[in-house]
């Protein structure tokens, strides 16, 4: 079986003005539709609409004249693909979630779709996968297998203990019943050919590649830390009435699920430099998320399925992420376990927590980091998860499953389906 | 820690004086102001009298400090989840307060029925209690201010409804001058006391408020500014009434037992429970007696997961006590899981209300409500109380695990659809987990707000000022 490779689709174009508010309105209005919509597209792992609104830079003074309509999407294979599956999946509901956006074809074309999604569409700066290979059919399919065994053990189990001495007889039965499950469902059991490198280019590798860039940018770091320390002290806050206003409107979305999704947009600090250092410490950053997409990990982060940086050419950084459980969960992991790396992208964004050094304090700097990340998080119109009740860590369990199912069971491997059951 | 300045809640859970009575004030057009002039000398400090007879301390909502005199920029000062309340739907969220738990249905704290702040008496007897309880009221009256009454204690037993010790683990906070029980994990003072370097070793923002003309002895200055230092000394206090189904939790253990054919349903019917908390009635966690409750040898907050009980066969990875407590379990070691539970402790001050429903395993109801009034003090609610609550508590995910919410005061699930989805309960053994279905939900939450506990200066701050 060939590989399936996720991707990622940045579709970013302005919205005519005016038009931003009936689209805002149309957006939250037709949420659950849209998510019932994409719930029919079988390559979608994640998808979002997000309105970028225009947002102040350091000096006050706003970027953009217009919303930007953020369209974005986690998918499996190719884009050509991708765009006819959502095409097909959401129908007239395209040109409605697409009302007032500059260049927009409508769908009832083929090309001109793909044709407007892949002119607009930004490559990702750094990207990162926690269950690369796994596409949405295999997920789905893992979790009704999942469903089927757990089903039959509670079948045996008749609301008290399962009376099994033997943990082989038992995995062989629930083996069978696996095997009739994939039989009818068109499930495949055993493993997945998942294509990940299994020895990603490492750190020094990367950084080898720029080896005057990156060691440039961590030279002249300290002065211009010192620029941003005057600026700072000239303007100590950054909060503004709107961006408390724009932050009260987040927290109600969230926490309805287990999963969440973030937006998050900030203008670079004004100056080459800082688009220079960013170019040069997203070559780390992306090394760590290869290293990580092995054992579904970011920095010892086990809760984020899917997460990237965008460059826009406005000289603004946008961040998406799909994570599981809370965002005081998630931002604490940032600050407690992945500081360095986020405070090497995000230190050349305004406003962000004092550095040194462009990797140190920053987002260790918890309560600073927590309250420059929520100020600066756009609100996301509509927010699409394919399998909103699955944790990274269920995703993973659930292939180890399939994979253990497929396979010829000794007493051992019994054990062990058994334990992750 | 200036203990002379702190509210003596923070250091002490007053066990000398066990019999209490909790004040849900409503300001309302009364004289708010006066009335704390009134009781401001009765507050008891973290330099507690040793003799005394009575504990005094006093607790404002957001409602409550605006009624005294702080305008929306102090207010901004503090944390957001103060300002917005407990029966704000962004918390609702947070805390999983929906369906038989939404605040539209709480007996106060809502809109309905809001709540300025919270006055708690100790005394040592039920006579002494009512003694000065009925001063306590006619003050209130006096000044027109409106109170709801709710009786709490120390049971005698040191057992909560469900029949289980609590309050075993309570974290050491450093330069408090209390003794440090075994097993008690250090907390930087920040963690429970604002103004204070906390676990991360920072000094995080202090709420302040605008300068007041007074005789009395304010809050310092913040340097270069009209504002005082409001929050020194100060913390948050969570306060949540709690109804407990003491005859539909040992109902269900009971049923289970005998769905099991247990030949000693009695005693199977203990064990289930006891899986459920993580501790026997008596305190003893289960990682050290997996199969029966026996007298403790060690201190009963003294022990890990990670090395004895790695699989969770002894102490169930769903238990309560791993939910509200996780120890050592997370992180690459025991050290760095220590150290990560410990961004998410809080103190506890809590006390039952309503009488005992008898019996070994009550299992039948009597129609009287009973349960908690949980009470929580911790710096930053955000990153503590509700961290546990959302995180810890209520996820789905705790510890690997796929779908279901702590055993006892877990939320109802609801799928996409909202439909209900069965609560479940899972004891890891081998060859293969057993797994409990149908948990009746035996907690509800009656009322809830967010409080601030200030320091005593602090109190003196609100005293003053025009009128």
């Amino acid at each position: 079986m060939s590989v399936v490779r996720q991707q990622a689709l940045t579709v970013v174009a302005p919205v005519a003005l005016g038009q931003e508010v009936a689209l805002d309105a149309w957006l939250r209005e037709s949420k659950r539709e849209l998510q019932r919509a994409l719930a029919r597209s079988s390559t979608t792992h994640f998808a979002r609409w997000v309105l970028l609104p225009p947002t102040p830079d350091e000096e006050g003074r706003t970027i953009g004249e217009r919303h930007l309509m953020a369209f974005e999407t986690n998918f499996d294979g190719e884009l050509q693909e991708h765009v006819a599956d959502l095409r097909a999946a959401l129908g007239s509901l395209l040109d409605e979630a697409f009302r007032g956006v500059e260049g927009y074809p409508g769908c009832d074309t083929l090309a001109d779709l793909s044709d407007f999604f892949r002119k607009n569409s930004l490559r990702a700066a750094a990207f990162y996968i926690a269950h690369g290979g796994l596409s949405v059919p295999v997920v789905h399919g893992d979790a009704a297998l999942r469903v089927a065994v757990e089903a039959r053990l509670r079948e045996l189990s008749r609301g008290a203990r399962v009376e099994a001495g033997n943990a082989l007889a038992l995995a062989q039965d629930l083996q069978r019943v696996a095997l009739g499950v994939a039989t009818t469902g068109g499930l495949s059991l055993g493993p997945v050919e998942r294509g990940l490198n299994p020895n990603p280019p490492g750190i020094i590798a990367r950084v080898l590649l720029y080896p005057f860039g990156v060691l440039l940018a961590f030279f002249l770091a300290p002065f211009f830390e010192w620029l941003d320390e005057q600026k700072r002290k000239r303007q100590p806050s950054f909060e503004t009435p709107e961006l408390r206003a724009k932050r009260d409107g987040i927290g109600v979305e969230e926490d309805r699920v287990d999963q969440n999704g973030l937006t998050h947009l900030v203008a670079l600090k004004p100056g080459w430099y800082r688009r220079f250092a960013l170019k040069m410490t997203v070559n780390i950053v992306t090394a760590l998320a290869d290293a990580g997409a092995l054992t579904g990990r970011l920095g010892g982060i086990q809760t984020i399925h899917f997460a990237r940086w965008v460059a826009l050419p406005d000289r603004r950084l946008l961040f998406f992420s799909n994570y599981d459980g809370s965002w005081e969960a998630y931002l604490g992991e940032f600050v407690d376990k992945a500081a360095m790396g986020l405070t090497m992208i995000w230190s050349n964004t305004i406003w962000y927590p004092k550095t040194r050094l462009l990797l140190f304090r920053g987002a260790r700097d918890e309560e600073s980091f927590k309250t420059w990340t929520r100020a600066h998080q756009v609100p996301t119109q509509v927010w699409y998860s394919a399998y909103p009740f699955l944790s990274v860590g269920d995703v993973l369990k659930n292939a180890k499953i399939r994979e253990l199912l497929g396979s010829k069971l000794d007493a051992p491997a019994a054990e062990r389906l058994l334990a992750l059951l | 820690m200036e203990r002379a300045d702190v509210q003596g809640l923070m250091l002490f859970a007053y066990k000398q004086h066990p019999r209490s009575r909790f004040y849900l004030l409503d300001f309302k057009d009364g004289q708010p102001r006066e009335w704390l002039r009134r009781v401001l000398t009765d507050v008891t400090s973290g330099e507690e009298d040793r003799d005394g007879r009575y504990r005094f301390n006093l607790a404002f909502s957001a409602r409550g400090l605006a009624a005294l005199g702080l305008d929306e920029e102090d207010l901004d000062t503090f944390q957001r989840e103060f300002v917005q309340g407990m029966a704000h739907p962004e918390r609702s969220n947070v805390l999983g307060d929906r369906y038989s738990d939404d605040p539209a249905r709480w007996q106060w704290g809502n809109d309905r029925t809001p709540v300025d702040a919270v006055a708690m008496l100790y005394a040592r007897t039920d006579e002494e209690l009512l003694e000065r309880a009925s001063d306590m009221e006619r003050s209130f009256e006096k000044f027109g201010i409106a109170r709801r009454i709710e009786d709490v204690a120390l049971p005698e037993d040191g057992r909560e409804h469900f029949g289980f010790a609590d309050g075993l683990a309570q974290p050491y906070i450093r330069g408090s001058g209390r003794r440090r029980q075994p097993g008690d994990v250090k907390l930087a003072t920040g963690e429970l006391v604002l103004g204070y370097p906390n676990a991360y070793g920072l000094v995080t923002t202090v709420p302040s408020a605008k300068r007041r003309r007074g005789t009395r002895e304010h809050p310092e200055l913040l340097p270069g500014m009209e504002r005082v230092s409001f929050g020194h000394n100060g913390t948050y206090l969570v306060l949540r009434k709690l109804a407990q189904d003491v005859a539909g939790f040992w109902g269900y253990c009971w049923d289970a037992a005998i769905a099991e054919g247990a030949s000693d349903v009695a005693a199977r019917a203990k064990l289930i429970a006891a899986r459920m908390i993580g501790r026997w009635p008596n305190g003893v966690p289960l990682v050290e007696a997996p199969d029966a409750e026996r007298a403790p040898v060690a201190g009963l907050n003294d022990f890990g997961f990670r090395e004895r009980d790695p699989d969770g066969l002894k102490c169930p990875f769903g238990a309560h006590i791993r939910r509200a407590n996780p120890r050592d379990m997370f992180g690459e070691d025991a050290k760095e899981g220590v150290h990560d539970a410990n961004l998410h402790r809080v103190v506890r001050r809590g006390r039952a209300y309503g009488p005992k429903l008898r019996g070994d395993t009550p299992q039948v109801d009597d129609g009287v409500e009973r349960g908690l009034y949980f009470v929580a003090l911790n710096a930053n609610l955000r990153r503590q109380f509700e961290f546990v609550q959302q995180t810890w508590i209520n996820s789905c995910k705790f510890a690997g695990l796929s779908a279901e919410r702590d055993p006892l005061v877990g939320k109802e699930a609801f799928d996409f659809d909202d439909q209900p989805v069965p609560r479940l309960f899972s004891v890891q053994a081998r060859p293969v987990r057993q797994r409990y279905e149908g948990l009746p939900k035996v907690v509800q939450v009656k009322g809830g707000q967010y409080f601030f506990l200030p320091g005593l200066r602090a109190l003196n701050f609100l005293c003053d000022g025009s009128d």
